[in-house]
């Protein structure tokens, strides 16, 4: 354990329980000498060479590989941990997992983001009159 | 002094997608954000603008994404569709869903 703590600067229990519970995961990603990287990167073409040393990596010390093509970063190899720490949260906090949800959904993301645009541009429209037009035209046969 | 709820047209295509009686069950509930605009959860990071109200109706649940303008007291709605549709990526990838 690094024996850090983390002042609450005002969270509420959920959030201060699930950022210690992130913090309990990533001081399990460090050596007690702090020898040990969080996280490191490769590049795609050299991953195949060395994929038994970064897995042992992955597995033995928790650590993410970072993989990256043409400077941009692709993918990232975590310990199983990692996603069952990300699986908690989403349990735990209904705002977080639907924030995941989102940021996971491009076809709704996309539609959010055009809504927000016609927002600014001043063409979004009273709601009533939207609901009164579907109904009528009969509801879902519009 | 009550917030005015404006839709945009991908609120209005997301709905057309559902059953009248889903769109009258969402019509009812939306409108309670004139007076209680932060009903529903605010999202986290880079989507803090956003809230979700959650619904359910017929053992469905249900997502309106929209969000707050308190300086001109405006409600905009952004999307209304099944959880299960907003979860797709979600369960895809395995990720437990609460």
């Amino acid at each position: 354990m690094l024996g850090r703590r983390r002042r609450n600067f005002g969270y509420s229990d959920t959030e201060e329980k699930n950022s210690l519970l992130i913090e309990d995961y990533l001081s399990g990603c460090y050596d007690t000498d702090m020898s040990v990287p969080l996280i490191e990167t490769i590049q795609a073409a050299d991953l195949s060479t060395h994929v038994d040393e970064l897995l042992a990596r992955v597995e033995d010390k928790n650590q993410h590989i970072i993989i990256r093509r043409n400077q941009r970063r692709i993918a990232r190899l975590v310990p199983e941990i990692y996603v069952q720490a990300i699986d908690h949260l989403i349990e735990s906090d209904p705002a977080v997992a639907d924030t995941i949800a989102l940021m996971l959904n491009v076809e709704v993301r996309t539609d959010i983001q055009a809504s927000m645009d016609e927002w600014h541009a001043g063409k979004a429209r009273p709601a009533r009159k939207v609901f009164d037009e579907i109904y009528a035209a009969g509801g879902q046969d519009v | 002094m009550k917030y005015t709820l404006l839709a945009g047209k991908t609120f209005d295509k997301s709905l057309h997608k559902l059953p009248l009686d889903v769109i009258k069950h969402i019509d009812d509930l939306v409108f309670q954000l004139e007076d209680n605009p932060k009903e529903g959860e605010q999202l986290k990071g880079e989507f803090r603008h956003l809230w979700s109200l959650h619904t359910k109706l017929n053992n469905v649940q249900y997502r309106i994404i929209y969000s707050v303008n308190v300086v001109k007291r405006e409600v905009i709605l952004h999307y209304a569709g099944s959880r299960e549709n907003f979860y797709k990526e979600v369960k895809r990838l395995r990720l437990k869903v609460a």
